[in-house]
């Protein structure tokens, strides 16, 4: 069986690498041209804020806009995938930790691949 | 040395040996886009309609869980073969003809720590369908997303092929390499 429905194309944009640009606005990249702080595991990065499942959709609603919007297989979450393959992958409870987490790959030389969980800010 | 293996299972092998020699009819899928990217197709033949999609495995290296992408192959249910149809999101149609045969793009993913080889990970990242002037591929764009680009090309081979980024980067400590092999699924 396919993913569930309910999805849709959301409003264009110029592309994945344009919502992260007006998304760094309000979160900032690194010198690497990522989002949030190193975390644990390989290309993994962390986001920490009061809400971190509404930090979580809030990443995903503007980084997906202009993708084909769709709902993952067994309410796992959902996946953004714009035209060039480039996909961002929102699952509320990640495997890993239970963390909120999403997946961001922006196809392309050099283009960035990696995995952010949204936690809980501390102190 | 951990040698992990990502592989499509002997069921979903059996399906895709069925299909050589059955006629390529439309790939597509209920929620497919026009320009062929999507976590889920239906791969029509004359024979069975197969149902390709990808979802994510849980691995642990080094004592890491790591999700990594994988495909998955069904025979497609009549519901899905009728949505599909009805959604009329159905492509490469004037690409119908027989299937000479199927074969798997493997990427061996190799993790080195101070040059000696402490994991590797085999994945079938690709599913390539011989047709009479040219191939129909399906491919992972990522081991770390569902996501599968499908694309017609005249001429197929490994030197061109677009391998999946991964979220695995060179750096101080550790580097990675990957390699290809194109095998039948005969």
């Amino acid at each position: 069986m396919g993913g569930g429905t309910g999805g849709g194309y959301s409003t264009p944009s110029g592309g994945l690498s344009s919502n992260i640009k007006s998304l760094a606005v309000k979160y900032p990249l690194d010198s690497e041209g990522k989002f949030g702080k190193p975390g644990k595991g390989k290309g993994t990065r962390r986001v920490a804020s009061n809400d971190p499942e509404s930090t979580g959709k809030e990443f995903f609603d503007k980084l997906s806009i202009g993708s084909k919007v769709k709902n993952l297989e067994e309410g796992k979450g959902k996946i953004g995938i714009f035209p060039d393959g480039s996909t961002v992958v929102y699952r509320p409870v990640s495997t890993s930790d239970g963390s909120p987490a999403m997946n961001l790959v922006m196809k392309g030389s050099s283009g960035p691949d990696y995995k952010i969980h949204f936690v809980k800010e501390v102190g | 040395m951990i040698e992990i293996k990502n592989i499509i299972g002997e069921s979903g092998m059996s399906i895709l040996r069925g299909i050589v020699g059955k006629e390529f009819l439309f790939i597509g899928g209920p929620e497919v886009p026009n320009f062929l990217a999507s976590d889920f197709f239906v791969l029509s033949t004359s024979g069975a309609a197969v149902s390709v999609s990808a979802s994510m495995t849980d691995l642990v290296i080094d004592s890491l869980p790591e999700d990594f992408s994988k495909f998955k192959i069904a025979v497609s249910s009549e519901a899905i073969i009728a949505s599909t149809k009805k959604s009329g999101n159905m492509f490469l149609l004037s690409r119908r003809g027989p299937i000479k045969g199927v074969s798997l793009v493997k990427e061996k993913l190799s993790n080195f720590e101070k040059g000696i080889e402490k994991w590797s990970c085999k994945t079938d990242v690709a599913i390539v369908l011989h047709l009479q002037d040219g191939f129909v591929v399906l491919r992972l764009v990522s081991h770390s997303v569902e996501t599968i680009l499908v694309e017609y090309v005249r001429d197929f081979s490994l030197e061109s092929f677009e391998k999946p980024s991964s979220r695995f980067e060179n750096d101080l400590f550790d580097s990675y390499v990957s390699t290809f092999e194109l095998e039948s699924v005969r």
